[in-house]
């Protein structure tokens, strides 16, 4: 039997109902043939195995790809969304408020210009960043993962890396016994440029977001007694509980970051199973941590300090500091759901600008040292949308040049 | 890619399941429920002449709701009834559907998808080399192509459903599914294969005997 006799046997829907038993009187039919024509068994349970095999891999991978989106529009427990929904309407009041306190101020005070200035902004727009970054494998293979096909991306030492449809990375251990033992473990990097965020899934289960220029270092198969990685820049973790094999005791998960200032003074975050942010960027004067579920703990050994969070507060680690204070996790949060909320000195929020559409901050001589902002605007708006709401206030003028922002009174 | 449980569970075999998802919030049994449920309802969905993906975006909307009103289940005593009402509901865009109009639009059990014993028995018997061949070839198929093997080879939807749901020719999906099946015996060894028919062979000559 060859090709041609196999390629007319998938077209009769009774040949596919017999591999699969789907159908009695079928099953009995292709018994009867196959004892009239014995020649052609090997090649129909050749057929047959692999039908068989392609009917359970594409359910798996159909279900999972679903889930996974299915998880995408979850995204953070009903008990935290209902949360979450209340506060956000304080802010789009809050917005608002803020909207027509300086449409007001506007006609009340304002000097002409100030809108030329902005449509002028409008002119030469930047548009907000995406989905981007770039895996780097321990053997030095850079693959783009932004422009990777869905599917299987890579595969090393027992270990297979695909992307999901929807653009997450997804790690899995090959679950065989005689790979598992000859998994080794090596340190994989993921990098957001400017412009870019991600989405990981490690193999252990615990999901990883990625804010732009961000650099995550992190073994491709965990240790059972300890699951370690390391962190430069900005990422939200939703670390999955895992038990050390044949006990009740977690595997902790820690996360080395830098802070900003003092090198070679590593810090460590260590949890069981959590969500938390830690932003630590080199441009950052602190290192901050804020935990939104359950409890982590914070140390910088060679300073031998340590403090523990509870759920609402978070760590300022940096300019002499060590404090622990009461959060606003919906603002430490907000890039992650895909906002900015400015709660904060404008300098400190156009440095979150300045890495989301990767442009240059420019302080003019004039330019205030210290303004208190507070608004809510999403990350999908336009450059000048953001520079517009800023400039809002009225205590700062903001124009785009080329892929400089100049700061200026 | 994990072997697939052996117990054949249908629907009604997720109480606990159920139970530990309202109750505990457990995520592991909501994918269970989701899972079982994803497929009982693309093959419902197909049946009825509905288009797959629309099918497939009517599930994840059920669920999203399930998952996000988990408090308000409590009361629901049959799960099982519970989820293919709503989904059905969902699907026809009709509220007025009743639990006991259930029965009559689906004529279909979701013991139909469950695959058999045999089909089980022979996946979990595949080796690692294979199962990793599997994953690639399905992998590297367009996202339409994995969705017409899966039709095809898994909720057994004819070729005509399949090309009626997916808006495409009955040739289309014929070769479809002959490219898939090409693209794995090019990625697995002939003599492979046949060794491992033999060996399931022999096993079912024990079961046959021993039973």
């Amino acid at each position: 039997m060859d090709q041609i006799q196999s390629e007319n046997l998938l077209k009769e829907e009774s040949f596919i109902n017999f591999c699969l038993e789907k159908n009695d009187n079928d099953v009995l039919y292709w018994q009867e043939w196959i004892k009239e024509h014995p020649e052609s068994e090997p090649e129909i349970k050749k057929l047959r195995n692999l039908i068989t095999s392609l009917s359970i891999s594409s359910a798996q991978q159909q279900a999972q790809s679903q889930y996974v989106i299915l998880q995408q529009s979850i995204k953070r427990p009903a008990n935290i969304i209902y949360k979450l929904k209340i506060r956000r309407l304080s802010y789009y009041a809050a917005a608002s408020f803020l909207i027509f306190a300086l449409i007001g101020s506007y006609f009340l005070f304002t000097h002409k210009g100030t809108q030329n200035n902005y449509s002028a902004n409008k002119k030469h727009d930047i548009s907000p960043g995406g989905n981007k970054a770039l895996l780097i494998l321990a053997n030095g293979k850079k693959i783009d993962l932004s422009d990777a096909k869905s599917g299987l991306i890579a595969s090393e030492k027992g270990v297979s890396i695909s992307k999901s449809a929807d653009g997450q990375i997804v790690y899995k251990v090959n679950e065989t016994s005689a790979t598992r033992n000859e998994v080794t473990a090596v340190m994989n990097t993921i990098q957001t440029p400017a412009k870019g965020q991600f989405m990981v899934v490690l193999p252990d289960g615990t999901k990883v977001w990625l804010n732009a220029k961000t650099t995550f270092k992190y073994p491709s198969v965990f240790n059972q007694d300890v699951r370690q990685v390391e962190l430069n820049g900005e990422a939200y973790f939703e670390v999955a509980h895992q038990n050390i094999p044949g006990t009740k005791k977690r595997v902790r998960f820690i996360v080395k970051t830098i802070v900003a200032g003092q090198a070679d003074k590593d810090q460590y975050i260590e949890v069981l199973g959590t969500h938390f942010n830690v932003n630590c960027y080199e441009d950052e004067p602190s290192a901050i941590t804020t935990l939104l579920e359950g409890s982590v703990k914070v140390s910088q050994p060679a300073r031998n300090r340590e403090a523990m969070l509870l759920p609402g507060q978070q760590l300022i680690n940096g300019e002499g500091k060590f404090n622990v204070a009461e959060a606003n996790t919906d603002a430490a949060i907000a890039w992650k759901n895909g906002d900015f909320v400015f709660h904060e000195d404008i300098r400190s929020a156009l440095r979150k600008v300045a890495r989301w559409y990767d442009v240059e901050i420019s302080y003019q001589p004039g330019a205030p040292e210290h303004l208190m902002l507070g608004g809510w605007i999403s990350r999908q708006n336009k450059l000048s949308e953001v520079l517009n709401l800023m400039e809002a206030t009225g205590k700062v003028h903001l124009k785009l040049e080329g892929r400089r922002v100049l700061v200026t009174e | 890619m994990n072997g697939w449980a052996d117990k054949i569970s249908r629907g009604s075999d997720l109480t606990s399941d159920w139970h530990a998802f309202i109750y505990q919030s457990s995520e592991p049994a909501f994918k269970r429920i989701y899972t079982h449920y994803f497929h009982y309802f693309s093959f419902i969905g197909n049946k009825k002449g509905f288009d797959a993906a629309l099918t497939q975006d009517t599930i994840n909307e059920l669920f999203l709701y399930v998952w996000e009103n988990q408090e308000r289940l409590p009361h629901v005593k049959n799960h099982h009834n519970y989820l293919v009402t709503s989904f059905l509901r969902r699907l026809y865009k009709d509220d007025s559907i009743e639990t006991e109009d259930v029965a009559g639009l689906t004529d279909l059990p979701d013991s139909l998808v469950v695959p058999s014993a045999e089909t089980i028995h022979i996946y979990n018997n595949i080796n690692s080399r294979h199962s990793e061949a599997l994953l690639k070839v399905v992998n590297n198929l367009p996202e339409r192509q994995r969705l017409m093997i899966y039709q095809k080879f898994y909720l057994g939807l004819s070729y005509n459903e399949i090309a009626e749901s997916n808006n495409v020719s009955i040739n289309t999906v014929y070769n479809t599914i002959y490219k898939a099946i090409s693209n794995l015996r090019n990625a697995i060894n002939d003599e492979d294969i046949l060794i491992f028919s033999l060996a399931s062979a022999f096993v079912l000559f024990f079961l046959f005997f021993f039973r």
